[in-house]
């Protein structure tokens, strides 16, 4: 656990007035609020300390308790539990004391503020003046999930761990680099009984070695020789789903592409539809040739 | 007879604590569609995460109800250039290779 310094989160000064600490958190959450800042994590995060530094700062016994112990909160953590020791040395039979009147700050940050705030204030401290209005969806999770090319070619089923906890999704074939989706119910618990946040993947596709995508059409570079090129011949080339036998016309140009419909990538939740595969002949020319060859390719030119 | 499958705006209006102008003033903008049955206004179920994302921008940062509209116009812009981005990064990533 750090300590958390809430005025430089809020950006104000250690006698900063009521007013100012309002005005700072308003100028901060408008711009790091994660309604306007969608798929964000960043901002998502920085809303949380915002909140949690206005938590304290704006209320004045959080913030007196804070100024008081400051960078030494371990010794308020140390105190509070010599206190609590002493307390329940003594015979009160206090029953619901302020401690269960409290009204939970939901939302992004309330209900995931930090440890240093929870060993200063107390587990349930956030939101204890009512300000903030109870919100029963739990907090939205992002997540990433790597595939390769090739996994992303067929529908299947996969496990992902999202805060501690194993999830089977499937994903379906042709999902694209960077497409998101919505697990409804699998984010952080509801608030007050109210329904689970919702958890969003995005998938990251990692480059092939072999193919390259674009949208649903895939593309693959072949070599071929000089005299295949020229005369003409047959190639076997592997694609996705197995081998293709191909005629290459003779006087095939470097660079000419030749399209295999449906042997490209699978449409997502489209079943049997697929884009093209679009093969490049690279023409490689010999090298090291012997005396012979050359003689040959000179009477070819001179011919 | 309420139909179950819709909420009413009462209840998420005491349940959020705003007020039902506030969420009448979604409506009226567009912003939400409700559905009235034997005088009361419901909304679906597929409209909550939205009305929820109103109410939090509402409360959080003070935006008045008239003015949400235009945030969420902003907010559908914003949506629609990032994935044009996207599809824009995976085109380039084809290209740079």
């Amino acid at each position: 656990m750090d300590f958390i310094d809430y005025y430089s989160v809020l950006g104000i000064a250690k006698d900063a007035s009521d007013d100012d600490i309002k005005k700072a958190y308003r100028k901060l959450a408008r711009k790091h609020h994660p309604d306007l800042n969608p798929n964000d994590q960043e901002a998502n995060k920085k809303f949380q300390q915002i909140n949690e530094a206005n938590e304290v700062l704006s209320d004045p016994e959080k913030r007196k308790k804070y100024d008081q112990y400051g960078k030494d909160w371990q010794h308020a953590e140390q105190f509070e539990e010599a206190r609590r020791q002493q307390q329940s040395r003594q015979s009160y039979s206090q029953s619901a004391g302020g401690a269960g009147d409290h009204d939970f700050s939901g939302g992004f940050g309330g209900a995931d503020f930090s440890d240093f705030f929870s060993s200063m204030f107390g587990q349930d401290a956030g939101g204890g003046r009512g300000r903030r209005q109870t919100q029963f969806k739990g907090q939205d999770y992002q997540a990433e999930l790597h595939l390769r090319l090739r996994d992303a070619y067929t529908t299947h089923k996969q496990t992902m761990n999202v805060d501690g906890k194993n999830i089977r999704i499937t994903v379906q074939a042709g999902v694209e680099n960077g497409q998101k989706i919505k697990l409804s119910g699998y984010g952080a618990p509801g608030i007050n009984g109210g329904p689970n946040g919702d958890l969003y993947i995005t998938f990251v596709i990692e480059d092939d070695a072999r193919f390259r995508r674009m949208g649903n059409d895939l593309h693959v570079d072949e070599e071929i020789d000089l005299y295949t090129a020229v005369l003409g011949g047959e190639r076997v080339i592997d694609t996705m789903d197995g081998k293709v036998k191909l005629t290459v016309k003779p006087e095939t140009q470097n660079g000419t592409k030749v399209r295999l419909k449906g042997k490209g990538f699978p449409v997502y939740r489209q079943d049997g539809s697929f884009g093209d595969l679009y093969i490049t002949w690279q023409v490689k020319l010999p090298t090291n040739l012997t005396d012979q060859q050359k003689d040959l390719f000179q009477q070819l030119a001179a011919l | 007879m309420q139909p179950t499958t819709l909420i009413s705006i009462r209840e998420f209006c005491v349940h959020h604590r705003v007020e039902t102008t506030f969420v009448d003033t979604l409506a009226d903008n567009g912003l939400i569609q409700t559905t009235i049955v034997e005088q009361t206004t419901y909304v679906e179920p597929t409209q909550l995460t939205q009305l929820e994302k109103f109410v939090r921008l509402h409360r959080d940062l003070h935006i008045h109800a008239d003015d949400l509209d235009i945030v969420a116009d902003l907010l559908d812009r914003m949506e629609s250039l990032q994935s044009q981005l996207q599809t824009m990064q995976n085109r380039l990533r084809f290209y740079e290779r």
